[in-house]
């Protein structure tokens, strides 16, 4: 199978992973004041930090089970991403949001050694899985970290057309301007290859709203 | 890391801390070195001395921190010791006009050793530019409280530059592990705009009760420990005094 099909099967948003409840904290920034305008700056803000923590993270994933295969220690790296994210609200939608493509992964390939390493892991958080799951299907390393990088973008910016009145194809806009950023932030974590090289560049600012969010039962997105 | 010359002025101060034998007060010992006499360092003031802790001040010598600065503390505790750490006041890391300085602690706390660190505000002045590096070492069973305020910029001035890294590690691995580059324009996203973040941590094997886990600020660490934080305009609004109350209390039980 060619790499790009199933690059594009993992980054639609049709994928029944449940995309549609993530706002990548967009919703508590924008009840708390975030305007529209301010979105692009909050994009490329998660693409310097979270998301280089998530992309760095699945790079690894994908490199260890390279490397181990099946006997790949992804507590490990479980364990590391885990220190790198602080906020408990953002490790709980991470791990949910990895249960979800776990599930799939069950489902449609069970067979290759990322799934099997996997199972040895309690909730591994997305990047985890996908990493796993990115080295059975032979996508590399580099496509890996632009498909993180993507799939954040166009989740804040999914959710801001249902939290802000906007122009779609203005919001489609903010993607396309996105991805040399998301790009730059690809290359800057696809050559790792353990847990400790992970990148630590946490945001407190995203984790306050994170966190905030968790405590609300008013809300659109779950995280 | 900024690049480090042969210009740099450096001071390095180990505190050594172990029980005392057979009902003999806790042993301190220190020993400052220097580049150069004139090199600022922290000298550590022994104020108190019992047979189960310590207390000790951090008190600085010379004018810190500048330009050309590079201070170092390197602090241990050995197994079922306990050391009180406090600051007579915050530091100012000033205006190094291109130039860099920097700050490192590192900590190792021995099996069932404790430590408590009421840190004091660093506040960081417009065209200061800072690596500052926490690495702390916990045997099994150690206790830590450790709280940090960090401030950017004096009253009515904008943020200097400073790199805040943070690892904590146990025997089986990371605890906390924070990359932090700040300055006038990244503070604004990382920091929502804010001048001051309040950090108190506290780890060891008793867990905060989760009685209170409606706390805004309180984030419960994955591998244990919990880290609360608060961003605010400033010091005087963004205390986190009850949660370093609650981190005393379990870390030495008062």
């Amino acid at each position: 199978m060619h790499p790009d099909l199933l690059l594009m099967l993992l980054a639609d948003a049709r994928l029944p992973v449940a995309g549609h409840t993530q706002s990548g904290s967009l919703e508590p920034a924008v009840v708390r004041g975030l305007g529209a305008a301010e979105v692009p700056a909050y994009l490329r803000l998660r693409l310097r930090t979270v998301v280089t923590v998530d992309a760095g993270t699945a790079v690894v994933a994908r490199a260890l089970v390279d490397s181990h295969g099946a006997a790949a220690g992804l507590g490990v790296l479980d364990r590391a991403w885990a220190a790198r994210t602080s906020s408990p609200a953002l490790r709980d939608a991470a791990r949910g949001q990895g249960r979800a493509l776990l599930r799939l992964t069950e489902r449609l390939w069970p067979q290759g050694p990322g799934a099997t390493a996997l199972r040895a892991v309690e909730s591994p958080p997305r990047a985890v899985v996908l990493g796993a799951l990115a080295c059975d299907l032979g996508l590399p390393g580099p496509a890996l970290a632009r498909l993180v990088g993507y799939d954040d973008v166009q989740t804040v910016c999914a959710a801001a057309l249902k939290l802000v009145p906007l122009d779609p194809a203005v919001v489609t806009g903010w993607v396309r301007d996105a991805l040399p950023r998301i790009e730059e932030m690809a290359e800057s974590v696809a050559g790792l290859s353990e847990p400790d090289q992970v990148p630590a560049t946490g945001a407190p600012q995203i984790e306050v709203w994170a966190q905030a969010h968790a405590h609300t039962t008013r809300r659109l997105f779950r995280a | 890391m900024p690049v480090l010359t042969s210009t740099e002025r450096w001071s390095r101060t180990r505190l050594r801390v172990q029980r005392g034998s057979g009902g003999s007060p806790t042993v301190v010992r220190s020993v400052v070195s220097a580049s150069d006499t004139a090199a600022p360092s922290l000298r550590p003031m022994l104020m108190d001395r019992r047979r189960d802790h310590a207390r000790v001040c951090l008190v600085p010598e010379g004018a810190l921190l500048l330009a050309g600065d590079g201070v170092e503390m390197d602090i241990e505790v050995g197994d079922g010791a306990r050391l009180d750490l406090v600051e007579p006041g915050g530091t100012v890391a000033f205006d190094m006009r291109g130039a860099a300085a920097r700050w490192s602690v590192r900590i190792t706390l021995g099996r069932d050793a404790c430590l408590t660190w009421a840190g004091e505000p660093f506040v960081v002045a417009a065209g200061a530019d800072v690596q500052r590096d926490t690495v702390i070492r916990l045997g099994a069973g150690a206790r830590l409280a450790l709280r940090e305020t960090l401030v950017l910029g004096r009253f009515g001035e904008v943020p200097g530059r400073v790199r805040l890294t943070t690892t904590v590690l146990d025997d089986e691995g990371p605890l906390l592990v924070e990359d932090l580059p700040l300055d006038a324009s990244s503070a604004a996203g990382l920091l929502g705009g804010h001048r001051v973040m309040a950090s108190v941590l506290c780890l060891g094997p008793d867990p905060v009760s989760v009685a209170d886990d409606q706390d805004p600020d309180r984030y419960d660490l994955h591998a244990g420990g919990t880290l609360w934080r608060r961003l605010g305009a400033e010091v005087h609004t963004s205390g986190l005094g009850p949660a370093w109350l609650t981190s005393l209390t379990r870390v030495v039980g008062l």
